[in-house]
């Protein structure tokens, strides 16, 4: 597949979770990606995952939330590739518990990791896209669209985030660099899981429970798997979503279309 | 009965520009198109191009605003194939009017069209759908049901009618376990009918779309890549009804 030939990609979070299956199905369309988080072993894990298959990718060590890893992140991209066509802005994570148990600090980590970091993705990409633009992704959840029992902290985070798509998808018109959401529910494949459900790992029992709710939840009665987020992340980078911007690519099998 | 060996799809409107992109783009990804209008030159003339370029695929005279016409469609198609595998139902009049110059009887011929045709091409092709395991449609509207319009008051209506219409039945057809997927795309400035009364120069709706593009937007939304999507809406007016764009 050569949808993405030709086009520099950096992928965060790309040492595990839906960051690995988006760097990989980039690169499987033709990208060269680079890969970032903070794990290094876990992020050449990636890096082979895509050479293995012929790909061409690269990892580099990145704390989203730090400006200064954004700075290297792209100067390196830069001098490897020559260009930069998209960030995915990947790295994120959820605190879930009741507002009485979650602290200043709890609220604090999340807009971080899930809206600072990300903000600091827009901002570095803007700056160095090229005048035929490009794509920005950020990766939201279900609670950004409405309230959710125990995740008071991440909706507010990954809310704001997804307004924040909106507000930048405006910016970047002028110089059609393309911003929206994808909005992963719930996604199983192996180990790998959303947010959600990282509080059961290792839990078979309350994995299981987990699974079997979110099926329970789903409109079309089964799980999703993390690639159908990645090929609506390679979808949204391709020429075919040259006129795609400031939308939300629900990958949650008709769950927000509304409750019945 | 024909076997087919690829899906089997259904345009609607398909002599319209956006219903020939989808057809056509359709027919080369490997479906058997059949090509609905009631303008049967214009989707023959589609049909003919499919062919040419080795695609396969039939005219079918439509006006799907008919009850009647839809369910001689669904006959033709379960007593020849049995199945329907992708809807996509690509029609759309626009109307452009002050609203106190808008009649009742403008408002019924734009839900007539807008509305009514789509929900009868979903309640006569649902058995037909869901006989084929992993099927989906696709609606087309217009954004001006996302971002109201002044001077498209019945026109604004309608589009967002159909992507609550569609949502329903994103959520009415998934937990039957048929597999059926029902998505949107709202498409900005793009020419939905050549030589309509009013077309969507007399909306700024954003930069001209190719109806090749939204055939792209729904081949996506047909393709496995896509099995988990549905209720969901793909905008493509290049950001143009996100939100205050000054």
């Amino acid at each position: 597949m050569t949808a993405l030939a030709g086009q520099v990609a950096i992928v965060t979070g790309a040492t595990g979770g839906l960051g690995r299956p988006i760097a990989v199905a980039l690169a499987a369309a033709g990208a060269k990606v680079v890969a970032t988080g903070r794990n290094v072993e876990r992020g050449e894990a990636t890096v082979a995952a895509i050479t293995v298959s012929g790909g061409e990718a690269t990892f580099l060590a990145q704390d989203v939330t730090r400006d200064e890893d954004w700075q290297t992140v792209i100067a390196q991209t830069i001098a490897a590739f020559g260009r930069l066509d998209a960030v995915i802005n990947n790295a994120g994570d959820a605190r879930l518990a009741p507002i009485e148990e979650l602290t200043l600090q709890d609220l604090e980590y999340l807009l971080d990791l899930n809206l600072h970091g990300s903000f600091l993705g827009l901002k570095h990409a803007f700056a160095h896209m090229g005048t035929d633009g490009g794509a920005v992704i950020n990766l939201t959840a279900l609670p950004a669209y409405g309230g959710a029992v125990r995740q008071t902290a991440y909706s507010a985070a990954k809310g704001a985030l997804a307004h924040l798509t909106k507000a930048a998808a405006i910016a970047g018109r002028a110089r059609g660099i393309r911003v929206n959401n994808i909005v992963p529910a719930v996604l199983f494949a192996g180990g790998e899981v959303s947010p959600g459900a990282v509080r059961v790992q290792g839990d078979p029992a309350a994995a299981e429970l987990f699974k079997a709710r979110a099926i329970a939840q789903s409109p079309l009665k089964k799980l999703g798997e993390p690639d159908d987020a990645a090929r609506a992340a390679v979808f949204l980078c391709s020429r075919a979503g040259r006129h795609i911007s400031g939308i939300d690519v629900f990958i949650d099998g008709g769950r927000q279309a509304g409750g019945n | 009965m024909t076997d087919l060996k690829g899906k089997l799809a259904l345009v609607t409107a398909a002599g319209s520009p956006i219903g020939a992109a989808c057809a056509a783009r359709l027919a080369d990804a490997g479906h058997h198109v059949i090509a609905a209008d009631t303008d049967g030159t214009a989707a023959a003339a589609v049909v003919a191009l499919i062919r040419q370029h080795n695609g396969s695929a039939e005219f079918a005279p439509l006006d799907a605003s008919d009850e009647r016409n839809w369910r001689a469609m669904a006959g033709h198609i379960r007593t020849k194939y049995k199945r329907l595998d992708v809807l996509v139902q690509a029609a759309m009049t626009l109307l452009v009017k002050p609203f106190t110059e808008t009649t009742l009887a403008d408002l019924r011929s734009l839900a007539r069209d807008n509305i009514v045709a789509p929900w009868l091409g979903l309640r006569h092709c649902a058995p037909l759908l869901r006989e084929a395991g992993n099927a989906c449609v696709v609606n087309l509207t217009s954004t001006v049901g996302r971002t109201a319009h002044g001077g498209a008051a019945a026109l604004s209506a309608t589009a967002a009618g159909v992507r609550m219409m569609t949502k329903s039945a994103a959520l009415e057809w998934g937990p039957q376990g048929y597999g059926v997927t029902v998505n949107t795309v709202n498409v900005g400035s793009v020419p939905w009918r050549p030589h309509a009364e009013t077309t969507q120069d007399d909306l700024d709706l954003g930069p001209a779309i190719a109806p090749s593009e939204v055939a792209e937007a729904v081949l996506y939304l047909c393709s496995p890549a896509a099995k988990y999507i549905t209720g969901m809406e793909i905008t493509l007016d290049g950001g143009r009804s996100i939100g205050f764009p000054g």
